[in-house]
């Protein structure tokens, strides 16, 4: 293992973040870096929930948008003192800006003060780290399992930990809620195999009448702990694994997790690439868009517009076929660029495609939009408001249905998407009806991003000419030894970025997408952090369904779009 | 000791010291094929190239004596650009055979091509000078073409067994290396050929074609195969182990190991592997489980009071023997190990090179223990007498012994620990399965009284279990406590024993061991591996 030191301490401290920080904590702000970007502050654990809390509050900062909590083991790292750290990702709407907060925690005690008190967002994600790390946050007021199962001996995600090691669980969990025994509420629960849950999920609520007094959610059915495949595999070995979050739209993760290899290594791909990765992720969006509404109006009796609009989702699939031969999960991406150039009648190709979604799209819109049955099924129905919503850390068309006009490729744009002019669509009230319009607008929005990137296609290699990133082309490889060579050793050692850490980020179709990396030099990544958008979704779910009608609590579920191999990982 | 700044960092080395080596102790890599640790310098293949200001020309590294106040320069835009031309002609005639080398993975060129080439290639394959592919010189296949013409091997042959069977045939583009006559090797050092080869030209026919290098995990251990105890590195992929190879150690056995100490990896998972535990009743063996046999073995130990007699074996670890040593203690019988008089080879010589005539790993260890008492002959004639009523075998030796075989059978109860079948154990009563050196964590001492680390590279088959853990479950079951639930802590209990061992534990015997009664000091690091 390379014995690099992770994190040296770097510049940043010219940041508002950084500055109002050390002033206000003194020497328990530990470290400054300043490294690809990433604004990364280290405070002492005795500081955690102030430090949190100035980020969030101070008007020159206003990190209100809670992206991400996890836990990171550093077993014997060299030129540490603490095995763990705990590391927050937070962002400002306001000022544009994230900010990564860490503190160490030592193996002998990890513990750390609660952040639920501050955003409602960061309750599953502390349990999360229990879960897989064993790290103990104090106050927290359900610091219980939530990946793993009951029966489930250990921390998965400890360095230690023996992956061969198997628990088998043989009672499921029958109470997710507490109820009193006089009780006369009815318990219901909903899924984890019921139809209108897309995906193994389950929610128990307390009925009163047709009224849910009371709900829990339960999840992790689907968890396969893919953040921990990713510790023993190459970083291009992951990619098929990205295809398996949200599987909607796979290839938007594989973009994503290549953009965050590709700022971890300092290595951008060529223009070529970057535009024909913006064209796919808009088709992706479209499709994941369309299949979101048209199973949610599904769930409540719709049936005409989903075989509407299954047409265009089968048109994108056929085009991402055409390009890597796979629909589903594509693996079409790699880190530098892609696996290889599209066909020759690729614009064609996407001009065939984005007519038909448009056809689906205004048919969708005759069915729904105006559509009194559908109407009042939405309007008003699940309403979070945006200070909620920013606390849960939701992003994507949610946040935006909820009246935050944050969206990644507007504010941060990557990929090229600075060179096209496209809108953000924004909500007002914050209900299912306004998640629908975001999504139908979006469509599009990205319909105009995909002509304007395919009017200026550019030309050239469709990856990076760099020796330690990019395989060499198959011909070079079979007919002659250094090409040779250079495939061998980047299949089997695979690319070795500098030791260091990295969030990258873009616009899924759920929003953002976050990859947190640390390197320490290795074939391996260290650690890998998904930031998966529908985790932070699904958990204001039992908030919003709670006191409204079970129906609704139907209705509401698909239009969060929550998709249990991005929920789950 | 001269002091010299290389690529800006301040180094201080012996007199003596050349350039590469200085770089390499001290975490800079220069790129080399020909020069090796244990072998003379050559100079010959010309990529270490670095730059020394007041020097006018490049120098190679290999072949550059540190003198004091010597700034040298190993990243400098002339140094790179000769190392990587240096490569780049290494390259020109090699076949592009990577998918059918079994070196690649832990091949000079594929390793250096990614660190110093980089280079797109300006040579058409018709172009290359073919030479001879699939030479069998015996226990190595000979690739020409695939050959740097480094020399290391014919060094090897030359310094090392003092056989000299390789050497340069023909000229120029036509060089290639050959065996008189295209004989076969027949030393037992041929491995070291495979080993020294930076690249695919000489490959170990054991091991050809079993295994991709890079599925291989490796465990830092000590060869079993004689009292000289050659550092070594276990390789295996899921429980299995691949091969054996030299690890560096300059006091015991530099960078070399010999053939039949490679072999005995084959030994390890083979079919004949006592997986659990059997009890011999009326007659016919009977299965039983770990257990069962071992309430047995105590039971009958129990009630033979003093009338038993314990057989240690030099092929267990010291923590092994330590064990069985308080095992012996406890029930108060004979105690010897000397079946075939070990100790007598221990220091005697097989050849100029490493191995010794006493096959056991830890001869050394038993008398460091004191386990040479009653001796052998005084048990079998107690055993002839009809004075012991249970003997208990810490290997299989005795029962191999010739002459030994009356004295046995008039034993009325006889246990062993056998790791491998042999007919031999049908003189027993009671098979223990034991874990081997591969499956323990342990330490054993060699000819030089060097205490050196065995780690466990994966776990033993079905119920087998190291030999200490067995005679820490037999003193339990008589009512003695065994306060150690790890080789870690019955080492720690063992350096509370024996003087000799004080103050020794895991971590001060290191990864090149110690030799007991020096100073105890720092632990001599780990040397990367070649």
């Amino acid at each position: 293992m390379a014995s690099a030191t992770l994190d040296a301490p770097r510049t940043g401290l010219d940041k508002p973040a950084a500055r109002l920080l050390s002033q206000e904590l003194g020497d328990q702000l530990l470290k400054v870096s300043d490294w690809r970007g990433d604004l990364s502050l280290t405070v002492a654990r005795q500081a955690w929930v102030r430090a949190a809390r100035l980020l969030r509050d101070h008007p020159e900062l206003r990190y209100q948008l809670f992206l991400d909590l996890c836990g990171v083991d550093y077993l014997e790292q060299e030129g540490r003192d603490d095995r763990y750290e705990v590391v927050l990702h937070l962002y400002s709407v306001e000022h544009k800006h994230h900010v990564r907060l860490k503190a160490g925690l030592p193996e002998s005690d990890p513990r750390l003060d609660t952040l639920t008190g501050l955003f409602k967002g960061a309750s599953w994600f502390e349990r999360e780290a229990w879960d897989l790390y064993g790290i103990v946050f104090t106050g927290h007021p359900r610091l219980t399992r939530i990946l793993t199962h009951d029966a489930f001996v250990g921390h998965p995600m400890r360095k230690d930990y023996p992956t061969a090691q198997r628990h088998v669980l043989k009672e499921p969990k029958q109470w997710l809620l507490d109820v009193p025994k006089e009780s006369e509420h009815l318990i219901v629960n909903i899924g984890p195999s019921h139809p209108s849950m897309h995906g193994a999920f389950r929610v128990q609520a307390l009925m009163d009448g047709e009224t849910i007094v009371q709900a829990e959610a339960e999840i992790g059915y689907m968890h396969r702990n893919f953040e921990k495949m990713a510790e023993s595999r190459t970083y291009w070995q992951v990619i098929p694994y990205t295809d398996r979050l949200n599987y909607c739209s796979s290839f938007m993760n594989g973009h994503g997790w290549a953009l965050a290899v590709e700022k971890l290594l300092g290595v951008p791909a060529p223009p070529r690439a970057e535009a024909v990765r913006v064209i796919l992720s808009e088709f992706s969006r479209i499709m994941d868009h369309l299949v979101c509404i048209s199973t949610n109006v599904v769930d409540l009796g719709a049936i005409t517009p989903y075989f509407v609009v299954f047409r265009a989702r089968e048109a994108v699939y056929e085009l991402l076929e055409a390009c890597c031969g796979a629909r589903l999960t594509v693996s079409y991406v790699r880190i530098g660029g892609l696996a290889q150039d599209v066909p020759a009648d690729f614009a064609e190709r996407c001009r065939k495609a984005a007519a038909l979604v448009a056809e689906v799209t205004r048919d969708a819109e005759d069915l729904l939009t105006r559509n009194i049955i559908f109407a009042r099924r939405f309007k008003d129905v699940g309403v979070l408001s945006a200070e909620d919503a920013l606390s849960y850390g939701w992003v994507g068309p949610c946040l935006r249905g909820s009246g935050v006009g944050y969206d990644v490729r507007k504010d941060h744009p990557y990929s090229g998407y600075e060179q096209y002019d496209f809108d953000v669509p924004v909500g007002t009230v914050g209900d299912c009806y306004d998640r629908y319009l975001v999504r139908i607008a979006e469509i599009w929005q990205s319909l105009r991003i995909v002509e304007q990137a395919l009017a200026k296609l550019p030309d050239g290699p469709v990856i990076v000419d760099d020796k330690k990133v990019a395989l060499p082309p198959k011909a070079e490889v079979y007919s002659n030894i250094e090409a040779l060579m250079n495939h061998f050793k980047l299949v089997y050692d695979g690319i070795q970025p500098p030791p260091g850490e990295v969030y990258g980020y873009s616009e899924a179709a759920n929003g953002e997408l976050g990859y947190y990396i640390v390197s320490d030099g290795g074939k391996h990544p260290w650690r890998v952090k998904v930031r998966p958008p529908c985790y932070n979704i699904y958990q204001a779910y039992t908030q919003i369904i709670t006191g409204g009608l079970i129906a609704d609590a139907v209705a509401i579920i698909g239009g969060l779009n929550v998709v249990a191999g991005e929920l789950d990982r | 000791m001269p002091k010299c700044t290389i690529d800006g960092q301040e180094i201080e080395v012996p007199a003596g010291t050349n350039a590469l080596k200085a770089a390499l102790d001290h975490g800079i890599h220069i790129q080399h094929f020909c020069w090796h640790p244990d072998l003379p310098v050559d100079g010959n293949c010309r990529t270490c190239m670095i730059e020394v200001e007041k020097m006018p020309k490049l120098q190679i590294a290999c072949n550059t004596v540190i003198t004091d106040g010597m700034v040298i320069h190993t990243k400098s835009p002339k140094a790179v650009a000769a190392q990587r031309t240096a490569l780049e002609f290494l390259l020109v005639n090699h076949p592009i055979d990577c998918p059918v080398c079994d070196q690649a993975g832990e091949c000079y060129l594929q390793d250096n091509y990614m660190r110093y080439g980089l280079h797109d290639s300006q040579v058409e394959i018709e172009e290359k000078v073919r030479k001879r592919k699939v030479v069998d010189l015996g226990p190595i296949m000979l690739d020409a073409e695939r050959c740097v013409l480094c020399s290391r091997c014919l060094r090897f042959e030359r310094e090392v067994t003092g056989t000299n069977s390789l050497e340069f045939v023909n000229r120029g583009n036509q060089t290639q290396i050959a065996s008189f006559e295209g004989r076969p090797i027949t030393h037992e050092y041929a491995g070291n050929l495979a080993d020294v080869c930076p690249v695919g030209a000489l490959l170990s026919h054991d091991f050809r074609f079993k295994m991709r290098v890079w599925f291989l995990k490796e465990t830092a251990s000590v060869c079993p195969g004689c009292s000289t105890g050659c550092n070594v590195y276990l390789d295996h992929r899921d429980a299995e182990a691949q091969r054996l190879g030299p690890r560096r150690n300059a006091e015991v056995n530099q960078s070399w190991m010999c053939d039949p100490g490679r072999a005995l990896c084959h030994e390890i998972g083979k079919q004949t592997r006592v997986s659990g535990a059997r009890l011999k009743q009326g007659g016919r063996w009977e299965g039983a489980s770990l257990d069962a046999a071992l309430e047995a073995v105590a039971g009958k130990l129990q009630a033979a009071g003093k009338q038993a007699a314990f057989v240690a074996s030099p092929q267990a670890t010291n923590e092994d023997l330590f064990a069985f040593r308080r095992l012996a203690r406890h029930a108060g019988g004979l105690v010897d190990f000397r079946v075939g008089d070990p100790q007598d080879k221990l220091q005697q010589r097989l050849d100029d090179v490493l191995q010794r005539a006493d096959r056991n790993p830890n001869t050394q260890g038993c008398l460091e223990l004191g386990l040479g008492q009653s001796g052998v002959g005084a048990i079998l004639e107690a055993c002839l007498a009809g004075q012991v009523q249970v003997l208990v075998l810490q290997g299989p030796e005795l029962l191999r012994l010739a002459g030994a075989e009356s004295a046995v059978a008039k034993v009325p109860f006889v246990a062993v620990l056998a790791s491998h079948e042999e007919p031999a154990l049908d003189r027993a009563h009671a098979v223990l399965p034991a874990a081997v050196w591969a499956e323990v964590d342990g330490t054993f001492t060699n000819y030089q009284r060097r205490v050196q680390r065995l780690a466990r590279a994966f776990p033993a088959p079905g119920e087998a279990r190291p030999g200490w853990d067995l005679a820490a479950a037999l003193l339990r079951r008589l009512g003695a406590p065994f306060p150690a639930a790890s080789a870690r802590e019955v080492f720690a209990l063992l350096a509370g024993e024996e003087r000799e061992f004080a103050g020794l534990d895991y971590k001060l015997v290191g990864a090149t061991g110690r030799v007991l009664g020096t100073d105890a000091g720092a632990p001599a690091a780990a040397e990367a591996r070649a």
